[in-house]
């Protein structure tokens, strides 16, 4: 049991494995394409308020369903949820309550994630 | 969308109060009307037009009665406007006295009523706009993976 646990076989075999990797490569590219051509980056630093960022990621996936619809709907749930309860244990700990302050918090955890999204998404090209 | 060039710029304080009501009450209210509404959804060139119409309070209201006059031949979009309409009406009163300072004269207060009720309105209109041109995809199955 524990040599087997071990030694088990690999759960790909070696085509497998690189096509796994060409499809994960492909991926990356369209991310990286997407956000780049999307100008999220360049909203996200100027908006005012956090839904135009929301109103503009459902505009953009909307458009391009077909290839975007995933990525747009799970950056919208990580934004809007896991975000959002950050922002609200964040408030919490600086003894933040004023609705302005939350929104302020709200938008620099978005610039800063987006900025890491599209930072993380340069580098990756870069490695392929 | 820019707003109407003979409106004033709101101040600064006023701004920070409608972005917070954007961000806030208006944005939920949009994309639950939207979820809500999501059988009778008109067609995306439909929702640019409502989009346009809400540059003044008055434009969308007329908008929307000649929607809700028209002969659709289908009961869904006559729904959709009608439920937009009561919306609407719940939805911009109740934060529009927020703006409107008490000591105007009738007409002048009628003159900011509209204005801050377009301005309102605008802002749910495009949170509106948003959710439902993607929503209809969302049943779709996942084509990305």
């Amino acid at each position: 049991m524990f040599a087997s646990k071990w030694f088990a076989p690999s759960p790909l075999p070696p085509m497998n494995r690189i096509s796994a990797k060409r499809q994960k490569s492909s991926a990356h590219s369209r991310i990286k394409h997407w956000v780049r051509t999307t100008g999220l980056e360049s909203i996200a630093n100027s908006a005012f308020k956090v839904s135009d960022i929301f109103d503009y990621i459902k505009t953009r996936t909307a458009r391009h369903e077909q290839r975007w619809l995933r990525l747009g709907q799970q950056l919208l749930t990580y934004l809007e949820q896991d975000l959002g309860q950050k922002r609200n244990a964040i408030c919490q700990d600086l003894g933040l309550s004023n609705q302005e302050d939350h929104q302020e918090v709200y938008l620099l955890l978005i610039r800063a994630f987006i900025q890491q999204l599209v930072a993380h998404y340069e580098y990756a090209g870069v490695e392929q | 969308m820019t707003p109407d060039q003979g409106e004033p710029t709101p101040d600064l304080e006023q701004q920070v109060r409608l972005h917070l009501l954007s961000d806030g009450p208006l944005y939920d209210a949009a994309c639950t009307f939207v979820r809500d509404q999501q059988s009778n959804l008109p067609a995306n060139s439909q929702l640019m037009g409502l989009l346009q119409a809400a540059r003044t309070w008055n434009d969308l209201q007329a908008f929307i009665k000649h929607q809700l006059e028209r002969d659709w031949g289908d009961p869904r979009y006559p729904d959709f406007y009608r439920a937009l309409d009561r919306s609407l009406k719940e939805i911009v009163p109740k934060y529009v006295t927020m703006f409107v300072p008490e000591h105007l004269a009738k007409k002048d207060a009628r003159r900011e009523q509209d204005r801050w009720s377009g301005l309102l309105a605008r802002e749910f209109i495009q949170h509106l706009y948003a959710q439902a041109i993607l929503q209809p995809h969302l049943k779709q199955p996942d084509h990305d993976s």
